[in-house]
């Protein structure tokens, strides 16, 4: 088999044939330039940690947002890159671990590759890094990292389309480097930071802080932020003045990375009116904070014939089904009614729309209601939006959704709006809900509300008979039923980042591997053992699921009697269960009348 | 639904006329045929008699009786159109003419139709119904005894539709409410209910279809459960396991489809619309070399295309910067396997379940009744119930069907009332499924604060001066659109069962108007908009068009109950402009951003080099 495995040779060359103008706009090249000091307790295991150093901390942490990341945005570039490094390789003190190119298979292979040998202990950090505690590290000046992110950003790398989002993610736990002292140094680094902001680099930074040793960000800030002493005053257009600059404990190097990795990709834009006073409109932006991964979505056609080995593309045609001539131009459409067809003229099209929706994305609010009548479980239709305020079309937008959020808060009321989200959308209702105090976040959640012809109707039951005539039975049925819940109560509730989904991870997997030419052991003939082995690693929820399995199994063995009864409950739940569970009370001989196939739909 | 059959009679006597009863029925006959025309059913027919009319014609000679439309099956919208302007020309030359001459035809007519129906349909089974429109009811001059008689000759149910102005008291005594009432099923209503039935936004009624069948389990053995063999759990006495099924409980609709075509000329040079074949073809590009390698983005569409075969084409699935094309062994292991269940993961009280999390339509879960026992009924019940009591909601993992994707799922409990044989209200115990995102799904990014403002390095903004004049008038703003006072469609009828609303028939009857009035005051319950303005607009062109004639088409307005529904609410009185003042609300310059630029400082919010440099100086002289 063929080394090489990408389907065209080089890496991502098609990207930029494939987008078009666009489609550009909307789809952010995102640039992440890890930039990590190698100090000496950036070596030493931390108490934070568990004993692990940070710096394998970082390097796991990369393994995952990398692994991340080709699920979520395969088109995400990241370069890893090690200062005062006296590798043979490094150049005036840095080490390219990774360039800054896109994700791709070489590079993941490379640093899990590292983290083997790290773990199986093949190798050390400081060997990997040729680091010497007692050598003077720091010849290299901070200067020299700084105009190398700059030009490492600013680099063509060809086949690569230029960055939009460019971003520092600056690890170190030395707050006072040797510039510290030099007033002329800290003013050429603050040049030089003007010099990253100018060209749109932001920075997040990592200033890790022991228990022991705490990170003191006076250096840094003076740096990296714009007159953090003069920003009284200022305007709510001048929010930008520098990233945070506050130190981290070294338990959270993982969870920020993760964190900081989004970029805000907005999913709509649109005015949001107040009633009927047209003077009242401010601007919203609506982000996707929960969406749907799928496997498989994210392809290519690709012509294989013999040798030749091409990209593809599927077009559309239309035929005129009695002469087969192609007529893909002169098309229209048409509403079929019956066997009438009707055609529409475009501003036709227009009025009928206007008589209840925009042509471009809006939101009006249309009343408010209290939460509780307004917001259920039971009729979700469609992920919801976060909204915050844009001030790029309407000054004030800030103000007035601060207003609206303390008061919607205060009075646990939620908005009714009427609108849409997209151009081509249909206008539908929406509830506007504020986030709540126990979230970070602060803004609102914006909830499609479904049409009545959404809401389906309940099916007919084959018997509606629930057991009214055993009420004892039913009331101890329940009461076993709750002791068995309050063994399994979720204290931390539920975690998206607890479960990774099966579907997408074996996907990936098979890509991966196949891509980097890793045997795989066939499933077919492994032993049960190995398979539930298997299982629970592959599947997150399958491992969640085996627990509870075995709390149940477990509590029957246990010593303590409040533990012991619950495997005594699930057992006299069977009993229950069982003794109506006769074929003599079921109903299943009957004839369903749901099960008649129809023969014509409503 | 089964078949159907749909006589109507159309008294046109002069009175009918004059007063317009005529064209209102009218008005009636074209809805209910154009909506019949849309669902193109082979078994569902229609005929019309006129009674009471100077005209004869009908398969008995009898005088007075004129059968204006025989049998047809499927009702298509051409043979509405053709019958509504026959019926139309009828009124038209009649309404003029100012015969006063009352001709009694009424009983014949129902004689005649009658023995229609029975020569057309002999034994079929098919429900037969007669809709009669008649503002006279005190016409059928008959006994008791005759209306005996008549109640067993019919053989078909009637809808008697009365168009007098007559009160309840006046009608009482009337034969044809006997007659009505002598035979089962038969109903009355007046012709103005009608004509608001066919104008409120009818909603569609969707039959359910069982979407999962199989067993919801807690603490079941993981490997015994990810086996095809089914049934495990439930001789587990170490699990429970509960027999369910899944059904639809929201679902997204889509407008009506268009159709794409190309306008042709038959042989008649008459131009009409046929419907186009639509095909995928596959190409590769080959770029054109000839132009001068430019930079630019000019050449972007300098190619020429080869057309290639279908089965040459495969996907090559992306992984970060690669594209990989996989071996087609390798393709079938991509896939997944799973095994269809419902395994409950734990329970949390609901306010610990973000609303937010829910991301996708909703699914009933309820104790399968068809495969399962009293067992499982109740043992669902308990779950249920236990559920509500304790405000909890649960967690799970579901797959649908074999290899279908994994999802973690919150299962919600809810009550759905519904009306039993013996019309006693009773409840029935059903679980909401909606699907949770997994660790992929998640976009969380974190935001600029909304309450106390801080800059991006966390520097504090200062506070608004006129915060607390401005919070003050958002409240009054608030509470001026308040819409706590109208009623909200109970929890437990949120869902309807299929039962109670499903008819016997596809004609359109105010059967469910106590639904329409609870609907039509909630304020979260609303029509499907676009689809109503679509049929209005389709069925008003044709009207206008096809059936009046009319040169320019004039599109409707849509009814006023609809517009209420979708438009600003007023509880009180109040007058924003003082807080839009406040607020200093102020549309910015388009004119004065290229696109370009707008987008960048969308993006990252940073000031132009000149500020920086400023700021930076400002800096440095500290």
């Amino acid at each position: 088999m063929q080394a090489s495995s990408n389907a065209f040779g080089g890496i991502g060359e098609l990207n930029d044939v494939m987008d078009d103008a666009g489609y550009r706009k909307f789809d952010i090249h995102e640039g992440i330039l890890f930039c990590v000091e190698l100090s000496e307790t950036m070596f030493k295991e931390s108490q934070e940690l568990d004993y692990k150093s940070p710096l394998l901390e970082i390097l796991e942490s990369l393994n995952e947002l990398m692994s991340q990341l080709v699920i979520t945005r395969p088109g995400t570039a990241i370069g890893c890159y090690f200062y005062y490094c006296s590798r043979d390789d490094a150049k005036q003190g840095i080490f390219e671990f990774s360039p800054l190119r896109d994700i791709n298979a070489t590079f993941m292979k490379r640093l899990n590759d590292l983290l083997e040998d790290l773990s199986s202990g093949r190798m050390t950090l400081y060997e990997y890094f040729n680091f010497q505690p007692t050598e003077k590290q720091r010849q290299m000046p901070l200067g020299v990292l700084f105009t190398f992110m700059l030009d490492t950003f600013l680099q063509d790398i060809p086949g690569q389309r230029q960055l939009s989002s460019k971003k520092v993610f600056l690890f170190t736990d030395n707050d006072i480097p040797q510039e510290a002292q030099d007033t002329d140094d800290r003013a050429r680094l603050r040049s030089l930071t003007i010099d990253l902001f100018d060209n749109k680099v932001n920075f997040s930074t990592f200033f890790i802080g022991y228990a022991n040793k705490s990170f003191d960000n006076e250096f840094y800030s003076d740096i990296l932020q714009l007159g953090s002493h003069t920003n009284k005053g200022v305007g709510l257009n001048s929010e930008f003045d520098g990233p945070n600059t506050k130190p981290i404990n070294a338990k959270y190097i993982k969870s920020k990375i993760l964190r900081k990795k989004e970029i805000k990709r907005i999913m709509f834009q649109c005015p949001l009116m107040f009633g009927e006073n047209e003077d009242f409109t401010v601007g919203v932006k609506g982000y996707t904070m929960y969406s749907h991964e799928k496997a498989g979505v994210r392809y290519k056609l690709v012509y294989e014939h013999e040798d030749v080995r091409r990209e593809a593309f599927s077009k559309r045609k239309f035929l005129n089904p009695m002469t087969g001539e192609d007529v893909t131009s002169s098309t229209v459409k048409v509403y079929p009614y019956g066997d009438l067809d009707i055609n529409f003229s475009e501003n036709q099209n227009q009025i009928v729309m206007e008589a209840y929706t925009q042509k471009d994305a809006f939101l009006r609010i249309i009343g408010f209601r209290s939460s509780s009548k307004a917001i259920h479980y039971f009729n979700n239709i469609e992920k919801s939006a976060f909204i915050v305020p844009d001030e790029a079309k309407y000054e004030g937008s800030v103000r007035t959704l601060t207003s609206l959020f303390k008061t919607l808060r205060k009075k646990d009321k939620i908005a009714i709006l009427w609108g849409k989200l997209k151009t081509n959308s249909h206008a539908s209702l929406f509830v506007l809900s504020p986030s709540s105090i126990k979230e970070y976040n602060e803004g609102f959640y914006l909830y499609r509300v479904p049409f009545l012809d959404e809401i389906r109707k309940f099916p007919s039951l084959l018997s509606y008979d629930n057991g009214e005539k055993y009420k004892l039975d039913y009331e101890n049925m329940k009461k076993i039923t709750q002791n068995i819940m309050g063994y399994f109560n979720l204290k931390d509730g539920y975690n998206p980042s607890d479960f990774r989904n099966p579907s997408l991870q074996k996907h990936f997997k098979v890509l991966h591997d196949y891509l980097l030419q890793i045997e795989t052991t066939p499933e077919g003939n492994e032993t049960p053992d190995a398979k539930l082995n298997r299982i629970i690693h592959e599947d997150d929820s399958l491992r969640k699921l085996y627990h509870i399995r075995n709390k149940i199994l477990d509590s029957e063995k246990s010593e303590d009697p409040a533990i012991q009864r619950l495997n005594k409950y699930v057992k006299i739940w069977n009993v229950f269960y069982n003794k109506f569970n006769d074929d003599s009370i079921s109903v299943k001989e009957e004839k369903k009348p749901l099960d008649k196939k129809p023969k014509f739909n409503i | 639904m089964s078949s159907e059959s749909t006589t109507f009679i159309v008294d046109v006597s002069p009175s009918m006329i004059k007063k317009d009863c005529v064209f209102k029925s009218m008005a009636y006959l074209e809805y209910t045929l154009l909506n019949k025309s849309k669902k193109n059913r082979k078994t569902d027919w229609v005929s019309c008699y006129l009674a009471n009319c100077p005209v004869s014609g009908n398969s008995q000679e009898v005088p007075n009786v004129f059968q204006i439309q025989p049998f047809l099956a499927p009702v298509t919208t051409t043979d509405t159109i053709k019958f509504i302007r026959h019926l139309k020309q009828y009124c038209d030359q009649h309404s003029h003419d100012g015969t006063t001459e009352d001709l009694q035809s009424m009983i014949q007519c129902l004689l005649v139709a009658s023995l229609d129906i029975k020569q057309k349909f002999q034994a079929r089974k098919i429900s037969k119904q007669i809709v009669v429109f008649t503002d006279n009811l005190d016409e059928l001059d008959i006994t008791d005894e005759e209306i005996e008689v008549l109640a067993k000759e019919l053989n078909a149910r009637i809808i008697l539709v009365d168009c007098s102005k007559k009160g309840q008291e006046e009608k009482k005594q009337s034969n044809w409410l006997k007659l009505v009432k002598a035979i089962p099923n038969s109903n009355v209503y007046t012709i103005n209910e009608l004509l608001i039935e066919i104008t409120s936004p009818a909603t569609s009624v969707v039959k359910p279809v069982r979407v999962f069948s199989g067993e919801l389990r807690f603490g079941a053995d993981v490997l015994s459960t990810q086996t095809p063999n089914p049934n495990s759990g439930i001789k587990d006495k170490n699990c429970i396991c509960i027999k369910v099924e899944a059904f639809p409980a929201t679902k997204a609709v889509s407008g009506l489809n268009r159709k794409t075509v190309v306008e042709t000329e038959d042989s008649n040079m008459k131009k009409k619309f046929v419907a186009v074949k639509s095909i995928i073809e596959y190409e590769i590009h080959s770029e054109e070399k000839n132009k001068k390698a430019n930079e630019d983005e000019e050449m972007e569409s300098s190619y020429t295309s080869v057309v290639i075969s279908k089965d040459s084409v495969t996907k090559a699935y992306r992984y970060g910067a690669d594209y990989v094309v996989l071996p087609s062994v390798l393709v079938d292991q991509t896939v997944y396997e799973t095994f269809p269940g419902l395994d409950v993961r734990g329970f949390l009280d609901r306010e610990a379940l973000p609303r937010y999390y829910l991301t996708s339509e909703s699914s009933f879960i309820i104790a399968d009744t068809r495969l399962g026992c009293l067992s499982d009924t109740m043992a669902f019940g308990a779950l249920v119930d236990v559920m509500l009591e304790n405000r909890k909601v649960a967690v799970a993992r579901y797959v649908s069907k074999k290899d279908s994707e994994v999802n973690m799922c919150a299962l919600c409990p809810i009550l759905v009332e519904h009306a039993d044989m013996d019309s006693e209200t009773k409840v029935v115990r059903s679980l909401t499924l909606c699907r949770l995102p997994f660790a992929e799904d998640e976009r969380v990014t974190d935001f600029p604060k909304l309450l106390n403002r801080t800059t991006t390095s966390g520097t504090p903004l200062e506070q608004e001066t006129d915060e607390h004049e401005i919070d003050e008038l958002m409240e009054q703003l608030v509470d001026s659109m308040d819409t706590d006072e109208l009623p909200a469609v109970s929890v437990d009828n949120y869902y309807q069962p299929i039962s109670r609303v499903t008819a016997d028939t596809t004609l359109p009857l105010p059967f469910l108007k106590k639904e329409r009035e609870a609907n039509k005051k909630d304020p979260l319950r609303v029509p499907t908009v676009f689809i109503y303005r679509q049929q209005q607009v389709l069925m008003e062109w044709i009207h206008q068009l096809m059936i009046n004639d009319s040169k320019e088409f004039q599109i409707p307005e849509l009814p006023d109950s609809l517009k209420e529904k979708i438009s600003p609410y007023l509880f009180k009185n109040f007058d924003s402009n003082e807080l839009v003042k406040l607020l200093r609300i102020k549309k910015v310059d388009k004119s004065k951003l290229s696109s370009e630029l707008k987008d960048e400082l969308e993006r990252e919010k940073i000031p132009d080099l000149e500020t920086l440099l400023k700021r930076g100086e400002q800096d440095s002289k500290e």
